[in-house]
């Protein structure tokens, strides 16, 4: 077997995951940031007296979030800097736990 | 003073005067006049050299040549033309640029009634070899990966290792020693492991994300082949050598290699009923390595004498029939694995190229058979063989006895070097003393004693060359065209290590492959495991924190009401509330369920990622069967 089909093996057997906060978070954030934005605007433009009358909840989070298009701007800001944070904190305390566990990865 | 004296003393005086044969004293000598040597002999060319290749036969090409009867081309063992190597090719296409075919690549095997496709497809393995013994085989594959032989020394505990006993015995063990003619207790394991290309994960897992740019060798679907087989190439090489200034003489058996202690002086060659001595600076040779050190005059040491005459050789004879039929099967060649007949191989001619048969209306086939020289089969008057032949190619299915119209016999001794369990000790002593010698290199399969591919053996007298021309080092006894042996060279991993050179050119790397150390840092994290409980400490604290930080948020906003729709939670979570205690029992809640889920996703993506890892695995594994057979 070739040497790094040895070491691929090895690093496959004998260590677990280490998750790359950085990145994981900002994907999140640009998923979740997305995902509001889109669903808003679904919102807007589908219209009637009362539009995301459910989603506006988020407003309780988001403080000037609203179910307009500069609502889905500042709402699509605020859902990736939250999903960024909590993406990150969890990834860097899976690491610190694991590392803990299985010692420094 | 006798004619014999007086010949050879106007020879010598013929060559020391460089009349007539291009090889004044201090010229090049290349005996054999196979790849590797003519290789060689053409790589002295293009360094303004003018070698003298002496070949023993009455053709080049060697053990790749190519015979001719009444108009029918017979390629002796069947040689694609396919390398990784840029050099090899490089020097092909130089060569016979417009004489190439591209060939469509078929082959299977031939075992118990049965013919197994290519690749290796599993519904046709099934039903070929029948479900219960199908259930056996995988079942014992299961025991053996996990209960191994802990050290592999011989070929049958490398093939149990990687596909259990029950396969061995049923499909490799019976073909394994009919072409060896030993048993495969006897064959040493590194000669698989050196043949043959082992599972690559990396492959495997890279082909998750890419289209592979580098085809495994066994698995190309079409290769290039001279219009007239190999020999078509060799003859063009002569010619090109021959054009240089070189000179290429047939019927001339070394019979005699005359030393000063570490240097080669002269050789003695016979040629029709005449000796002549040929003196010579430099001397690459690519008869077997047994018969050189016997030739050796003075005599070398008792103990490399002794351990010359301990190495083995497998020899083979092909059978050629010609056959009066358009079209028989159109694999390029059979492996013929059912031990209900003698031959090994059959190779359709008219498959490898249309013109290797002069009469579209017939066809040629090449029935092998691995034998040792002297044997019962290599003995064999050459009528009883065709007969032979005839008599099991209509057994096996693929002709019928009254569709033979001719035959003839062609035997290729010491066609592959054997790996038994003493080889190693021996070759070492040989290797040791051939590496003392100051100006002769030995090239080929047969001069290096290993089981060399023709590309392989090629770069050997490439590297030759360079290396008594201008002292580049190279390491020729671990010489193989694969990526693998260039990586372990790089690495200093190589036998003798202040010998080795990398040779940059060999490379089948693509401009934007990624550093290997890059690549393996890379794909691990694809495929290792998450720890579960990491996983799950921490979404259940990053699920638990954020219930409760909403909660709290909706408490301090107050209002008359606050939370209608958060504290429907309340129907997962008993007690929950948008107070503050209801936080405290969010920051629990939220805790626990994010456990659970973090825990199980992690859970489940292990025994998927294990299950995938092991199909990617499978996939490997399937692909190397083929290896093994191919190379077997």
């Amino acid at each position: 077997m070739a040497k790094s089909d040895k070491d691929l093996q090895q690093l496959i057997e004998s260590r677990v995951l280490r998750m790359n906060a950085g990145v994981l978070a900002i994907v999140a954030g640009l998923l979740a940031g997305a995902a509001l934005f889109v669903l808003t605007i679904i919102l807007v433009v589908k219209g009637g007296p009362n539009p995301g009358a459910h989603l506006i909840l988020l407003s309780n989070f988001m403080p000037g979030y609203a179910v307009t298009f500069w609502g889905a701007v500042i709402g699509s800001i605020e859902a990736m800097v939250y999903a960024w944070v909590v993406v990150y904190a969890g990834a860097r305390l899976y690491n610190w736990v694991a590392d803990q566990r299985h010692g420094r990865g | 003073m006798d004619n014999r004296s007086q010949r050879m003393e106007s020879s010598v005086a013929a060559h020391a005067n460089g009349n007539g044969n291009g090889n004044a004293a201090g010229g090049f000598v290349v005996i054999g006049g196979g790849p590797a040597g003519l290789t060689a002999a053409y790589e002295l060319t293009r360094h303004k050299q003018k070698p003298i290749v002496l070949e023993k036969g009455r053709m080049v090409g060697g053990i790749a040549r190519t015979e001719n009867y009444k108009g029918y081309y017979f390629d002796m063992g069947g040689h694609r033309f396919f390398t990784k190597s840029e050099e090899v090719n490089q020097m092909w296409q130089e060569v016979l640029l417009h004489e190439f075919l591209k060939r469509p690549r078929l082959s299977r095997i031939f075992y118990n009634g049965k013919f197994f496709a290519y690749p290796l497809k599993p519904i046709n393995a099934l039903l070929g070899l029948g479900i219960v013994e199908s259930v056996l085989i995988i079942l014992s594959y299961v025991k053996w990966q996990l209960f191994p032989y802990k050290v592999e020394e011989t070929f049958e505990q490398w093939v149990t290792n990687r596909f259990g006993r029950r396969l061995f015995q049923t499909f490799f063990k019976t073909y394994t020693e009919k072409v060896w003619g030993i048993p495969c207790t006897e064959l040493k394991a590194e000669w698989a492991a050196q043949r043959i290309k082992d599972l690559s994960l990396k492959s495997a897992v890279l082909s998750m994300f890419f289209k592979p740019k580098n085809t495994i060798k066994t698995l190309i679907e079409q290769f290039d082949y001279p219009r007239r087989g190999p020999g078509m190439m060799w003859q063009a090489v002569r010619s090109q050598v021959e054009e240089r200034g070189g000179r290429v003489r047939m019927d001339s058996d070394v019979t005699a290699i005359r030393r000063d202690g570490c240097r080669i002086r002269s050789v003695v060659v016979g040629c029709n009923g005449h000796s002549e001595e040929i003196p010579g600076s430099n001397f690459i040779t690519s008869m077997p390595l047994t018969e050189f050190i016997k030739k050796l005059d003075p005599p070398a040491p008792p103990q490399v004498l002794e351990a010359a005459g301990k190495l083995k050789y497998r020899d083979f004879l092909t059978v050629c029939l010609i056959i009066n039929k358009k079209e028989l099967f159109p694999d390029n060649w059979i492996y013929i694995h059912d031990p209900s007949v003698k031959v090994g191989r059959i190779q359709n001619f008219k498959n490898w190229s249309p013109d290797m048969v002069p009469d579209a209306s017939k066809t040629s086939l090449g029935l092998e058979y691995f034998c040792n020289e002297g044997d019962d089969v290599w003995t064999m008057s050459d009528k009883d063989l065709v007969q032979l032949a005839a008599r099991e190619i209509d057994r096996i299915g693929l002709a019928r006895y009254e569709d033979v119209e001719d035959g003839c016999v062609f035997r290729v001794p010491k066609s592959y070097p054997v790996y038994d369990s003493d080889y190693k000790k021996y070759l070492q002593v040989l290797r040791d003393f051939v590496d003392s010698l100051e100006n002769c290199r030995t090239v080929g399969r047969n001069g290096l004693h290993r089981y060399n591919n023709q590309d392989h053996s090629m770069l050997t007298g490439m590297y030759a060359v360079r290396d008594l021309l201008h002292g580049e080092k190279y390491d020729l006894w671990s010489v193989n065209a694969d990526k693998e042996y260039h990586e372990e060279v790089k690495a200093g991993q190589a036998p003798v290590a202040d010998k080795v050179k990398a040779p940059a050119e060999v490379s089948e790397a693509s401009p934007d492959e990624l550093p290997e150390d890059v690549l393996v840092a890379g794909l691990a994290p694809v495929l290792q495991k998450i720890d579960r409980l990491a996983m799950g400490v921490s979404a259940g604290v990053v699920c638990g924190l954020a219930l409760m930080l909403a909660t709290l948020m909706l408490f301090l906003k107050g209002g008359p009401n606050p939370g209608t729709h958060l504290v429907l939670l309340q129907q997962y979570f008993p007690g929950y509330r948008v107070t503050l205690g209801g936080a405290a029992l969010g920051l629990l809640y939220g805790g626990v369920s994010g456990f659970l889920f973090g825990w199980t996703f992690a859970l489940l993506r292990n025994i998927v990622m294990f299950t995938y890892v092991g199909l990617l695995r499978g996939r490997a594994r399937l692909e190397s069967i083929w290896d093994l057979v191919e190379h077997v």
